[in-house]
This record gives C-alpha cells, structure tokens and sequence, in this order.
C-alpha cells in the first residue's frame, strides 16, 4: 500500500457498482447428446465454456469488480435450483454441471427473476449501485411444463427496465419459438453447442463493456436491441 | 472576498472566518481512455457567506465536462449576486434560495443552449450534469441538489449528528437526474442545516468512501483524520494532500470514477 499523505485515513472495501448476470440453464437430460466430431456431448462443451467464462471475466480489472454471476439450473424430475452464486466473478469457479430430467422452463424462470429481485434488493439495502441485470435463458429443446405465464412476466420484467433478457437456443431442436416469447427486445441467439466456448467468450466481453459503461450508454450486443445499461 | 473554480485539480484559500480545501482528480477509467475529468466546482466566499457548487459531468453525454464547468461557475455568480443584492436575506429561508437558485440554473441552462447551438449539438442534453451546491452564513444555510454526490453539513466533533443531501438516483444507474433535462425543477431538492463549521461537497465518486456504508452519513474512519489533517495545515498543501488521496490506489480500488471533495470550514463562536 503507497504511503498516505493524511495519516491514519481509511479507505472501506469494494463498493463498486455491480451487474448481476443470471443464467437459466437447461441441463435436461438430452444435453447429454453428442454434439461435437469428437463425441463431446452439449454438457461437456458448456463446462468448458463457463471455465473459458471465469478465466475471462478475471481477466478483465472492471468486470472482475463490477460483475456477479448467478447460474439457475434446470431439469431432472421436474426442479429448479440454484447452481452456483451470487458470487463476484473474481471468486466465480464453476463447478462442472450433470444433465439429467425434463425441461421445466416455465418453473425455472420465475424463479430466476425472484432470486434476481432478491439479489438487487440488497444492493439497495447497502446502497450499493447496480446496472440493470441480465438474464440468459438457455434450452436446446422442447419445455415440458407450462411456460407461457413465465414469458408473459418476464416480457413484462423487461419492458418495466427490470432486466435485460437475453434468450439463447443450443442446437436445431431448440423451440425458437418458445425463446422468442421470452423477450420483444431481442430474437432468440442461435448456436451450436460446439461453439459454446464463443459464445461464453462473447458473453463475458459484453459484461466487461456493460461494466465499464456509463449511465445511459447504449451497448450494442450484435443482435436485437442494443443494451442500455 | 476570493472566488475559485477548478481550472486547477487542487485548490486551497482561507479569508477570515472561512477555509476552503479543493480537489478533484480523474478516475481512472477517464485516465485509461484519456478523456477529461467530468467534475468541475467553483467556491467563493464574501465577509462570512460562502458559495459552492459541484457537478459532475454525465460519461454518456457528449460534452458533460463542459455542461459541469458552465453549471458551477454560473451558480456561484448568481448566488453571490442574489446575496449582494440583499436577497435572501437568511441564510436558511429555504423558499427564497430555491428562487435564486432556480434563477441560477435557468441562466446556465441558457448559456449552455446557446453553446449546444453554435456547437452544433442537438440539445443541452450534450451537456448532461449533475448539480450540488450549498450556500452558507455562521447562521446556517442550504444545500441544492440534483442528481447524485452528496452535502454534509454540521460540527466536526459530531460527525455522526451532520445534515445530509443525500445523493437521488432513480432504481438504476442509469436513471441519474441532471440539471440539463426538462424535469430539472422536479428533481431540485433544498435542505437547511443550523450552525454548520464544516461543509462538504463530493462526487458520487467520493461518496463511495466519504460516506458510510449505508449511503445515510459520513465514514468517521475516513472523515475524522481528514478533518484533524487539513486543520493543522496550509490550506494549499491540504488541496494538494486531498487531492494526493483521491488520487491513491486505495481509492481508484473503491471506485474508478472522477472524484471531487470540497471541504468548507468556518469559524463559528458554539
């Protein structure tokens, strides 16, 4: 630590302002499936992704400050849980996801707005300033219960300012149609499971510029609406 | 009588019953991108009033720099103007400084509309600002405020007793109000304080460790050393060793952006 021209001042912790990334994760059982030359199934290449995620957002000064990182998952016999965080993504070490179960999609998105309320409610108990969050919805098939109530609130979250939403399809046996539902600012992200180290790659460049906005700027994602943080 | 403004990062001036220490430095992003600071303020005392108004310039705004510089140095002349002219005749008549200030505003508004014009930009939304200031006899006086930064106002040896124009954000940062949007008046808050020998005016910048934890009060354990420091020495070498603090490592780790402190202190017989 340099030497303090005004003896004995102290200086308190971290009070960045934060962003709150939110990824709902389908790990049903048919990210199981093979989806690379070399047999890698859809789960495998995500687990690679969300390292090549932290090794980034680590990386990155701003970001490691600034961004927080919450992963929903779900699928077995009909769950929703919470994976792993909130946690700052200097200390984000992703432990490997299982695919197992259905698809409850219609379950696993309310349940990430309610965790992010929660989350951004306390940043406003310790005054600590936040950009709105975002939310990722992942799936590479079908739901398999109720989802429409879920995209109705969460288009209405996001119309309020609530949260950016983000949907993103793995593979061609992804409902587009259902992601679609999910968000009227932007059309769901396209991919193959195989370029899931991109995409993460991408995502985490994203934050690192939305974390290094400034109030009011808009940040242009490549597709859709751009962002307004 | 002396009036300053902040074309140097550091300033420091005492005359008879008032001493002021200024600074402010960029944040260490503005540095890494080689943009200005955002923050300008201006001060001027007279017999024993004091004037002094800060703003911070919006980082998505064009030219908010310059919305700043505009928006502080105006402020001040018009107070001191409004002072001389014999009104307010108070200090804490909280109706008759918010039109002196109102009138302040609407001058720099018009400055800066003409400046948008033969600048070529769109609007004075080029030149997005926030705006705190505060006004002050022995008697008393009060902060006006938009946007976010932070007044406190009180006795150094009850840190935790001190008024607060605490800063006004909307739910998310991207709701901060300025004093260049049409809904100016709207979000114009006035607060009056009693007795008050130490002033302050900061960035949200340095609110970040000016102020506790809970955004409601100052930190003592930053406040405290800071107070006891700039009273024992020369007001210039105290701007320099302010501004020498904002500028540490320690506080770029707290918070990136540009950071202002204005620390007022004037002599008042308790």
């Amino acid at each position: 630590m340099s030497e303090m021209p005004i003896k004995d001042i102290v200086f308190r912790e971290n009070r960045s302002p934060r962003l709150l990334c939110v990824r709902v994760q389908d790990l049903s059982s048919s990210m199981l499936e093979p989806a690379s030359p070399c047999g890698e199934s859809k789960i495998d290449l995500l687990n690679k992704g969300r390292r090549k995620f932290a090794e980034a957002l680590k990386a990155d000064e701003q970001a490691a400050r600034t961004v927080q990182i919450l992963e929903v998952g779900f699928g077995r016999q009909s769950e929703v849980w919470t994976e792993s965080g909130p946690c700052d993504a200097a200390t984000f070490d992703p432990k490997p996801f299982t695919a197992n179960g259905t698809t409850p999609l219609g379950a696993a998105v309310p349940y990430a707005l309610n965790c992010n309320k929660q989350i951004t409610d306390g940043y406003r108990d310790h005054a600590i300033l936040h950009y709105r969050s975002w939310v990722w919805i992942e799936s590479d098939g079908q739901p398999t219960d109720d989802w429409k109530p879920a995209a109705e609130a969460t288009r209405d979250a996001e119309a309020r300012g609530d949260v950016i939403v983000i949907p993103v399809g793995i593979g061609a046996n992804a409902d587009f149609e259902v992601l679609a539902a999910f968000s009227r600012e932007r059309p769901p992200l396209r991919i193959e499971a195989v370029h899931y180290p991109e995409l993460f790659l991408w995502v985490s460049r994203s934050l690192a510029m939305a974390s290094r906005s400034r109030p009011g700027e808009a940040i242009d994602l490549g597709f859709g609406k751009p962002v307004r943080t | 009588m002396f009036a300053r403004s902040s074309d140097a990062p550091a300033q420091g001036a005492a005359r008879g019953p008032v001493r002021i220490v200024a600074a402010a430095v960029c944040g260490a992003a503005h540095a890494r991108e080689g943009t200005p600071c955002e923050d300008a303020w201006a001060y001027a005392s007279d017999d024993d009033w004091v004037f002094a108004v800060l703003c911070d310039g919006a980082g998505s705004a064009a030219a908010g720099h310059i919305g700043a510089r505009v928006g502080s140095a105006i402020l001040v002349k018009a107070l001191r103007r409004a002072n001389r002219q014999g009104f307010p005749s108070t200090a804490t008549s909280q109706a008759h400084w918010h039109v002196a200030v109102s009138a302040g505003i609407k001058r720099a508004r018009r400055v800066l509309r003409r400046l948008a014009r033969s600048q070529g930009y769109v609007g004075i939304s080029a030149f997005h600002a926030t705006l705190l200031g505060v006004v002050a006899s022995p008697e008393g006086g009060c902060f006006f405020h938009i946007g976010d930064g932070a007044g406190v106002a009180g006795w150094p040896e009850e840190l935790e007793a001190c008024t607060l124009s605490a800063p006004a954000n909307g739910r998310y940062l991207d709701e901060t109000y300025f004093f260049t949007q049409a809904s100016w008046q709207a979000n114009l808050r006035l607060t009056v304080f009693g007795p008050s020998p130490l002033l302050l005016l900061m960035s949200d910048g340095s609110a970040a460790f000016v102020l506790n934890e809970r955004q409601d009060g100052v930190e003592p354990a930053f406040c405290a050393p800071l107070i006891r420091h700039l009273d024992r020495c020369a007001p210039a070498i105290g701007a320099t060793d302010l501004a020498e603090t904002l500028d540490s490592p320690e506080a770029h780790r707290i918070c990136d952006d540009d950071k202002s402190l204005l620390v007022m202190c004037m002599w008042i017989d308790r």
